[in-house]
């Protein structure tokens, strides 16, 4: 403790990559994420981009909030706050759900692993840690704990990434079925290894210990020099979720726990997350409100957008026959679809693929103001 | 003599910023104030040759920003700087700090409790939308609630939109906090007992109650109002006189008359309105409407003949309560005090420093204070303005200033006097020397003010720096009293703009700006 650095040196942190990450920056280009700074832009936006789509990226998540919930009551407590079902989550595999209050909206995604028989990692945007404490009261023999600093989160996605890990030596987690995970030798790091799908590409997740953060990260780089593998910043990372439709919490809708206003928070069906509510669960945080109706009370939704056009229009002003219906929350120009790409949240019923809306924005052109109007047009998710 | 359109009695920060917007509007405004200098409690004081120490408010947290760009004070002179944070020092030699960014004091707190850290996002989260909902009664007028929803009486629009954005959970969070005790909303959140008489300490700066008082959670949202509404202000570089300096000229630009050695010492009344003032010096002044910046008991109990105001009137300003509860010093300095509590280079020292380590012993110094006692361990506030304005004396040498709190206006063992001065002086030096060792070998000079002091220098009634108690019975559509929100009274133009009236007391002119809306209104300027 008293090496390391006061509280107002150490608010906002280097990842544990950061010594590898920064070898490879071109750059120098570094963003806040969470407690932690990570690579905005490696090298350009569009290698990256091709990398990952055409190779492997190599992804730097650490900022990813984390929490361990073990003891006897863990299942029946994660099965209590998960709208999926957590209850017969087999040993070793992993459970993509969500999480609401009482009110029936979303504070928050998350991925759930199994790592033993008692004991469950949760990985979310954002900490919610004492939500989670407070939803677990009433439950003895339950332990939860935020060990957010003390694991680094690297992902390796892409069509190569299986081969490279191959070749990187973390041998059998080739054999892993998407969802499952296990953990791994890959040289002397000990890690866990998930295989998933992310930004569109399938892909794992490697979950390291700090003091072995820079060892995996050069191990892999050099086993994926044949591969097309690189290192991807947080820009081309947004432009291929953008494209494959995957909502970041805080950026796309606000939790609620975050939310100031009482009118911001959305209710899963408003986020377009169905596939994650199980209606049919005995109980789950939220329930009584979602089952009734909620589906029809939708105020919002979210939608994928095609803009016309080459820039981005994040925070634009979206409008139909005059009316402002909705805000667009993210937004990039898409290599591989050739528009831009967007998510939005538009007022409910304005949500139909294939309607035309306008979008409006005010920009600058060298110093000139200018009112930008564009069309665009709700697609297929 | 013709008269004037208004005319406002008292000087203090809230009397000139409702006579910069009247000013501003285009009227006739003159200002009449006892003193010799304008401010009321924004005063420096010389502690000894070459040092200005503060004799009222230390800093300005509270000024509303859009107070201070709308009249363009800047312009006038006035530049703030901004607090780093705070720190409570505790007696085993550590520290907990806190900055504008609750990340950041997040991690202060994670050494000493990881659930209390976590639980501080909460506590932050939740004052966020507090204040959110405050933001808006703020800057409007407080609605008289027995005549809500009655014909044509409607919440405010911006009122009515704030509380139905703010949510059925929020609103319920908001009506459970206004009426706990501070202590009871900590205890829901936190476990250390430091950190939470630390996030306590200085919203209770003035009030004359303990933690443990229901309706206290209140003031440690009030204590945030102004810093988180964007500003970053803190210290008024020069002192906090030359916020007042800043108003006057801003009053002065924009047409008004300032009177200073001018106590008003009656308002005059016909047919039931108020349509002048006499000055102490016998002369008369006629306004079409009178403000008064003072605060309730001497606005009505001196300015009007007690047969003028009606039984129930006089018996709700009597029970009205004034009470004071801090003590004021300032002490020049040869040098830098040291706080090894504080690492080297910790930018905390710039900031407040509180030395108290629980809410009970917050409490226990309260309980002496109704006993009539000085406690024995008043919680402090200190502040070492010097550090960051060079300007407030010599190079090299250090002013510092000290909130006392639970300090009596009334004594059991008799009347304030010199010898108890100096008593509490020593005992408060030793009490601040013990996290500063080299403190008392520094010593130039002080001075300190007990709450008669404050009384005699700043005409405030029982020496209470907030025109009155901040609990629920005297705060919002009960402020200064049920019925008489809208900073109108009971006497046809006449309004009152001090801290007596809502939103409150300290630096923040939400008072005066409120006063000024209405009596535009009533005037007929409403467009303005
Ligand atoms: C020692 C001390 C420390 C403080 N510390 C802080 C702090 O750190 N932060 C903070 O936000 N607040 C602080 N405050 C509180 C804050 O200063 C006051 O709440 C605020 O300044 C009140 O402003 P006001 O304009 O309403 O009234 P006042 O400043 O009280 O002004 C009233 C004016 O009326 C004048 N007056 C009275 N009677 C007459 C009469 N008959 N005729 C003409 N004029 C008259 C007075 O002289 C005075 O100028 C402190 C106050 C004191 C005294």
């Amino acid at each position: 403790m008293s090496n390391s650095p006061h509280p107002w040196q150490e608010a906002v942190r280097p990842s544990p990559f950061h010594g590898a990450a920064a070898s490879h920056s071109l750059t120098n280009e570094w963003l806040r994420r969470g407690a932690y700074t990570v690579a905005d832009v490696y090298s350009t936006v569009e290698q990256e981009y091709d990398a990952l789509r055409a190779g492997a990226g190599l992804v730097d998540h650490s900022p990813l909030n984390k929490v361990r919930i073990s003891g006897k009551n863990a299942r029946p407590f994660l099965n209590r706050l998960l709208t999926g079902n957590a209850d017969d989550l087999p040993l070793r595999q992993s459970l993509s759900s969500l999480f609401c209050n009482d009110a029936g909206h979303v504070i928050g995604l998350a991925r759930l692993l199994r790592v033993h028989v008692e004991e469950y990692h949760l990985y979310t945007e954002e900490n919610h840690t004492s939500w989670l404490w407070d939803t677990a009261k009433g439950y003895n023999d339950i332990q939860i704990d935020n060990f957010t600093h003390d694991t680094g989160v690297l992902g390796i996605f892409g069509r190569q990434a299986a081969d490279i890990l191959l070749a990187a030596g973390a041998d059998g987690a080739e054999e892993l079925e998407p969802s499952h995970h296990d953990a791994f030798m890959l040289r002397q790091a000990r890690l866990r290894i998930l295989k998933t799908m992310l930004m569109g590409e399938p892909g794992y997740y490697l979950y390291v210990d700090p003091k072995d953060a820079l060892l995996v990260w050069e191990t892999l780089m050099k086993a994926g020099e044949a591969h097309g593998l690189a290192p991807v910043g947080r820009r081309a990372q947004d432009i291929c979720r953008i494209e494959a439709g995957e909502l970041r919490a805080g950026t796309d809708f606000i939790g609620a726990l975050e939310a100031v206003h009482g009118n911001r928070p959305r209710s899963p069906f408003e986020c377009g997350l169905d596939a994650l509510v199980d209606l049919e669960k005995d109980h789950f945080v939220g329930l009584r409100a979602l089952s009734h109706g909620a589906h029809n009370q939708k105020r919002t939704s979210i939608v994928c957008l095609r803009v016309e056009g080459t820039e981005a229009v994040t925070g634009a002003r979206i409008l139909s026959n005059g009316q402002l219906i909705g805000v667009v929350t993210s937004s990039a120009w898409s290599p591989s679809l050739g528009h831009v790409a967007a998510l939005a949240t538009v007022a409910a019923g304005n949500a139909r693929p294939g309607e035309v809306v306008q979008i409006e924005f005010f920009t600058t052109n060298e110093l000139e103001p200018e009112t930008r109007k564009l069309e665009a047009i709700i697609v297929e998710k | 003599m013709a008269g004037h359109d208004v005319i406002i009695v008292g000087a203090g920060h809230n009397g000139l910023v409702a006579a910069a917007y009247l000013a501003r509007a285009g009227l006739d405004v003159l200002v009449c104030e006892r003193a010799s200098q304008v401010g009321g409690s924004l005063a420096n004081t010389e502690i000894c040759p070459g040092f200005i120490g503060a004799s009222g408010a230390h800093d300005v947290t509270l000024m509303a920003p859009a107070i201070i760009s709308d009249l363009n004070l800047s312009a006038f002179g006035l530049n703030f700087i901004p607090l780093p944070g705070r720190a409570t020092l505790l007696r085993d030699g550590g520290y907990i700090g806190s900055y504008a960014n609750t990340h950041q004091t997040a991690c202060d707190i994670e050494r000493y409790c990881h659930r209390d850290a976590e639980r501080y996002r909460d506590y932050e989260r939740h004052m966020a939308r507090q204040r959110n909902l405050f933001k808006t009664l703020l800057m409007s007028p407080f609605p008289d609630i027995a005549m809500l929803g009655r014909d044509d009486h409607h919440l405010p629009e911006a009122v009515a939109k704030g509380l139905k954005a703010m949510g059925k959970d929020t609103m319920f969070e908001a009506l459970t906090f206004w009426f706990r005790s501070c202590k009871d909303h900590l205890d829901q959140y936190f476990e250390t007992d430091a950190l939470k008489a630390h996030i306590a300490g200085p919203s209770f700066v003035g009030a004359p109650r303990g933690p443990f008082s229901p309706g206290t959670a209140y003031l440690l949202l009030h204590s945030q109002l102004g810093a988180h509404m964007q500003g970053l202000q803190g210290f008024v570089r020069g002192g906090t006189q030359k916020l007042g300096e800043a108003l006057l000229s801003a009053v002065k630009t924009f047409g008004g008359k300032v009177l200073c050695d001018a106590e008003v010492s009656g308002v005059n009344l016909a047919k039931g309105a108020v349509v002048s003032v006499t000055l102490a010096d016998g002369s008369v002044h006629e306004a079409k409407s009178i403000v008064s910046n003072l605060d309730l008991k001497r606005t009505f109990l001196t300015l009007f003949d007690w047969e003028a105001l009606s039984d129930p009137l006089l018996a709700q300003v009597g029970h009205f309560r004034m009470q004071g509860s801090v003590a004021n010093m300032n002490i020049a300095l040869d040098g830098l005090p040291e706080f090894p509590g504080l690492p080297d280079g910790c930018p905390l020292l710039a900031g407040r420093l509180n030395f108290t380590a629980s809410l009970s012993d917050m409490e226990r110094a309260f309980d002496c204070w109704k006993d009539s006692r000085t406690p024995d361990y008043p919680p402090l506030e200190v502040t070492l303005p010097s550090l960051s304005d060079p300007s407030l004396c010599p190079p090299g040498k250090h002013v510092l200033s000290i909130h006392i709190q639970y300090i009596p206006n009334h004594l059991m063992a008799g009347n304030w006097d010199d010898e108890k001065k100096e008593a509490l002086a020593v005992r408060v030096l030793s009490l601040v020397a013990e996290h500063s060792p080299n403190l008392k070998d520094l010593i130039l000079g002080w001075t300190l003010d007990v709450p008669p002091d404050l009384e005699d220098k700043f005409a405030l009634t029982g020496g209470d720096i907030h025109h009155g108690d901040m609990s629920l019975d005297q705060l919002l559509f009960n402020r200064p009293l049920p019925g008489y929100t809208n900073h109108r009274t009971p006497f046809k133009n006449f309004y009152m703009c001090g801290a007596s009236t809502h939103p409150g007391g300290g630096v923040m002119g939400a008072p005066g700006a409120l006063a000024a809306r209405s009596v535009l209104n009533d005037l007929g300027y409403a467009g303005s």
